[in-house]
């Protein structure tokens, strides 16, 4: 189950997991996201995420294309502190360059 | 670099005999290897560089690379060191070095028979016999066969900087 | 064993050859660095997994290029890190030191096939033996002998021989919604591939607005590149159930089929130079880029470039910025007014070539990380053979320059580094004996700073010993007298043919020294420092400038004549009153705010007619350099303008007092002065 937390406004901070059975809610969740971003004239966003526990291919492709539109709509916008085991997860898969993982703040 | 001998060097050389640029420096006729020979061209624009020999003309620009430039005219003393329009650079290309050298006028492209060139005299031309790869003839006249690189090459011309290559050397002894 | 010299199916691949040598010195390079970086100590799995992946690359590049003696010891280096690995026998220190040696052997070959060097045989022979030697105990007879590889996974009749390939996976858009797990199909490949040879790279196909898409929709696709002993039936069936042929692509890299070859020592038929073409089953492209080495994904965000292009690049944006510089001066004798347009074309023409310079030259930065990285070694194997202890540091490795500086800064530097070993640093005895630590340092810095780059090497030492170098300056007769500063007394051991070293030693050379390391920053645009405190130690600066093509500079004219001053010396410039001239001791001075500056006649030093021979007549530039100020005398000031830096020596020799020439605006040739050698000049005058 994953819920987002609005701790920050450019930052996105996900819990839990981001899998295939998540997809429908995250999507809902990252649109919204999205579309408050754009509207506020973000320049930059981060997606925390430190507590996020699970990813799969889906999860991934679904973070991708969202950093993507937001990257269309000219917000730079890049991963951070994930922990070993995630990076390994996401190295995996092949999103660490998609995700352009930075180092955290 | 540019090699911008191509349609003389395409020429097709027949079998046996090499191909030549003559010119004159006085009242000599002189043979180089085409193949050694990149263009030519007038002369001009010629900036001096101090503290060098007289016959050392200067360095030129030649299409973005500096060029020096050689009056072998002076060197050998032949023949009148005047500048004008129709004075003829030869622009060779030896020694992974691209130098200009003055000359009284171009003569020619010849094609000699390697078996009518004949050793060089112990004497007799005002360049050193140590450049001189042989003699050739041509419509009865002698045509002096120059070794262009060895030339480039020698120390008394002070193109070539010997001094320098000597502390290259030392440097990868150290 | 008899090859196909660098052809393979037909193909001419001498044109990779580059590729290949330039790969391997990098693999040599990386090997290197990680074994100095152990020391004596054991290294980890991954470290091991790095220096057998370096090894493993030279080897199997060799085989694919044909260079086979390149296989012999990269192979015996390989069986033995692979026993290392499997934890089969133990590690020894001395292991670390026969690994380096073996890899200058390799280098030794690399530099025989790359520049025709000589190759000594035997030493080659040497390393191969004791490569043997230690991969034999705890071995199972010749298993040390067999491909290293085979031996990482169980072993199969059929003596399976790695394959190396890409996988391209265009799954089914519906591959999600179907529930089918990618993660795992991943997963089960990855472990499918020899260890550290999987790499997986997914990229989105399109990218559809976040709002519009369904979220279960696959938009992705992965590229896998690996090595497997498993052979392409088993990585299809990884794929099993999940894709149809069409959206599964195996792409077959060429090099482990030769590499394989050359493991077979003994010459074995060449059966397998060139697969069967019935294992293709899939689309087959053995010239894709990427299929050299393992350079697939970096090729992606970086690509290798032959420095000669870089250079052409370098060149012809100098010829632009020698337009642009004609335009300008054809532009500036036309009335602004009526030609407005043409004046902004031409303003917005000087700032977009000026970016463009400023592009290109950037390209051509390196970090000096590719100098400093020999270094431990050099310090390691000289500390060890003069019985000194060392800590050796470095900072400001990511320190950038220009390529050509890097290449020529290489020497000096390496002699620097001996001399501070050499003479600098004292035995741990002579340390301890005056309170200090019995290990030395060693420090490499870099650092920029303003428009120069600044390296030094710093050792806590001994220092200079300004008694000695005395001594021995008046024994080998230059003129040096006791009431000399520190500095000038330094300045004595770049004078050719002196050497301080108690006893000639086989590191620090005889003689030849410091004067050429002087004579080699100079010709680079750069000076040495010296600093330096009995019983501290001392430190060597090198400064240099950032570039060598690129020169902001002041025209100015003499006789006929042009010369650029580089803007960095010039201080001012004034027209003199005769009351401001002097004269002491017979050579003429300005006097410029109450100092007194010798006056250089440009047209003097270079021979050169001009009417101004006197300076009331013309312009005084005052310059500075080395520490050292002069009034350089000239007709007139022409401009300021970015010069491109021409070498002179390329077709011709070294020019005195010139630090090259460049091309003007009306194609015209102009010196540009140095100087230190202006100074010299003059002094000597």
């Amino acid at each position: 189950m994953s819920e987002i937390v609005f701790v920050n406004d450019n930052r996105i901070t996900f819990q839990g997991s981001c899998s295939r059975e998540e997809a429908a809610e995250l999507h809902r969740a990252l649109v919204c996201r999205l579309n408050e971003l754009v509207e506020r004239k973000a320049e930059q966003a981060e997606l925390d995420l430190r507590q996020v526990n699970q990813i799969d291919a889906c999860g991934c492709q679904l973070l991708a294309l969202f950093l993507e539109d937001l990257r269309r709509h000219g917000i730079t916008a890049a991963a951070c502190h994930l922990g070993p085991e995630l990076a390994g997860q996401i190295s995996l898969l092949g999103f660490s360059e998609t995700f352009s993982v930075l180092p955290p703040l | 670099m540019q090699t911008a001998h191509g349609s003389v060097e395409q020429e097709t050389r027949l079998e046996g005999s090499e191909e030549y640029l003559t010119f004159t420096l006085g009242s000599e006729s002189y043979g180089i290897d085409i193949l050694k020979v990149q263009e030519i061209r007038g002369y001009d624009c010629v900036t001096r560089i101090a503290n060098t020999p007289a016959f050392i003309k200067g360095v030129i620009n030649l299409r973005g690379v500096i060029v020096p430039i050689v009056d072998l005219r002076i060197k050998f003393s032949v023949g009148e060191a005047t500048y004008h329009e129709f004075t003829v650079v030869i622009i060779i290309n030896v020694l992974g070095k691209v130098v200009g050298i003055v000359v009284d006028g171009v003569s020619d492209v010849v094609a000699l028979p390697a078996q009518s060139i004949k050793p060089p005299p112990e004497l007799g031309a005002a360049l050193d016999t140590r450049y001189i790869t042989g003699l050739g003839t041509l419509n009865d006249e002698m045509l002096i066969l120059v070794d262009i690189e060895k030339l480039i090459g020698s120390e008394e011309l002070q193109v070539v900087d010997h001094s320098t290559e000597n502390i290259q050397k030392e440097v990868v002894n150290i | 064993m008899t090859t196909p010299n660098g052809e393979q199916d037909g193909i001419d691949l001498k044109r990779f050859n580059q590729v290949f040598f330039e790969e391997c010195a990098e693999n040599l390079a990386e090997m290197e660095q990680i074994l100095i970086a152990l020391g004596e100590c054991e290294p980890d799995h991954e470290q091991l997994n790095a220096i057998f992946r370096a090894a493993h690359s030279i080897k199997g590049g060799a085989g694919i290029f044909g260079f086979d003696d390149m296989t012999v010891v990269t192979h015996v280096m390989e069986s033995l890190l692979d026993l290392l690995r499997n934890h089969e026998i133990p590690f020894r220190p001395e292991m670390i030191d026969l690994f380096l040696e073996a890899g200058d052997a390799i280098s030794m070959q690399l530099a025989g096939h790359r520049e025709g060097k000589p190759v000594c045989q035997e030493a080659i022979g040497q390393v191969r033996a004791k490569l043997q030697q230690l991969a034999k105990p705890g071995a199972n007879g010749s298993g040390a002998l067999q491909p290293a590889t085979e031996q990482a996974l169980p072993r199969q009749d059929a003596s399976p021989l790695p394959v190396r390939c890409r996988l391209t996976f265009s799954p089914d858009p519906e591959i999600f919604h179907r529930g089918i797990r990618i993660e795992s199909i991943i997963s089960e490949l990855s472990e499918l591939a020899l260890e550290g040879e999987f790499h997986c790279r997914a990229y989105l196909a399109e990218t559809p607005e976040l709002e519009d898409l369904d979220p279960l929709r696959c938009v992705t696709r992965w590229e896998f590149t690996l090595a497997s002993l498993a052979g392409r039936e088993k990585l299809v069936e990884a794929f099993m159930f999940v894709a149809e042929e069409e959206q599964l692509q195996i792409e077959e890299l060429p090099w482990q089929e030769r590499r394989a070859e050359a493991a077979q020592d003994d010459g074995a038929p060449e059966a397998v130079a060139a697969a069967p073409p019935g294992r293709r089953a899939y689309d087959s492209n053995e010239l894709a880029t990427g299929a050299f080495g393992r350079r697939g994904a970096e090729a992606e965000s970086s690509i290798r470039v032959n420095v000669g292009k870089v250079d052409q690049l370098v060149n012809q944006v100098g010829e632009l910025l020698i337009t642009q510089a004609m335009l300008a001066q054809t532009a500036a004798g036309l009335d602004p007014i009526l030609h407005q347009a043409l004046q902004r074309g031409l303003a917005q023409l000087e700032r977009n070539t000026r970016d463009l310079q400023g592009s290109v030259m950037s390209i051509r930065l390196v970090p000096i990380s590719m100098v400093f990285s020999r270094f431990p070694r050099l310090v390691r194997e000289l500390a060890g053979k003069l019985g000194k202890q060392v800590e050796f540091r470095t900072t400001g490795e990511g320190t950038e320059l220009d390529r050509g500086l890097i290449e020529k800064i290489a020497d000096p530097l390496t002699h620097l580094v001996r001399n501070a070993l050499d003479h600098g640093l004292e035995t741990p005895q002579a340390r301890f004996a005056h309170g200090k630590e019995p290990a030395g340092t060693l420090q490499l810095r870099a650092s920029q700073v303003g428009g120069r780059i600044v390296i030094d090497v710093i050792d806590d030492g001994a220092g200079l010993n300004r008694g000695r170098i005395l001594a021995k300056a008046q024994e080998r007769g230059i003129p040096c007298s006791d009431s000399m500063t520190d500095d000038e007394v330094w300045q004595l051991i770049f004078v050719p043919g002196f050497s301080t070293a108690e006893e000639v030693t086989d590191v620090s050379g005889r003689g030849v020294g410091m004067d050429v390391v002087l004579k080699n920053v100079q010709s680079i645009g750069g000076r040495v420092q010296i600093a330096s405190e009995a019983g501290m130690g001392s430190r060597f600066t090198i400064s240099l400038p950032l570039t060598l093509a690129i020169l902001e500079g002041l025209t100015v004219a003499v006789g006929g004549e042009k010369f650029i001053i580089p803007i960095n010396v010039v201080i001012e410039s004034l027209q003199p009153k005769p009351d401001q001239l002097k004269t002491v001791n017979g050579r003429q001075v300005v006097q410029v705010r109450g100092e007194y500056l010798p006056i250089i006649r440009l047209h003097r030093m270079f021979n050169l007619e001009s009417q101004v021979t006197e300076p009331e007549l013309g312009i005084l530039v005052m310059v500075e350099g080395d520490g050292e100020r002069g009034a350089i005398l000239v007709d007139a000031l022409l401009d300021e303008q970015q010069v491109v830096v021409k070498s002179i020596e390329t077709n011709y020799r070294r020019v005195e007092g010139s630090a090259g020439a460049t091309i003007l605006g009306d194609g015209r040739v102009a010196l540009i002065l140095d100087l230190t050698e202006l100074f010299l000049m003059h002094k000597k005058l």
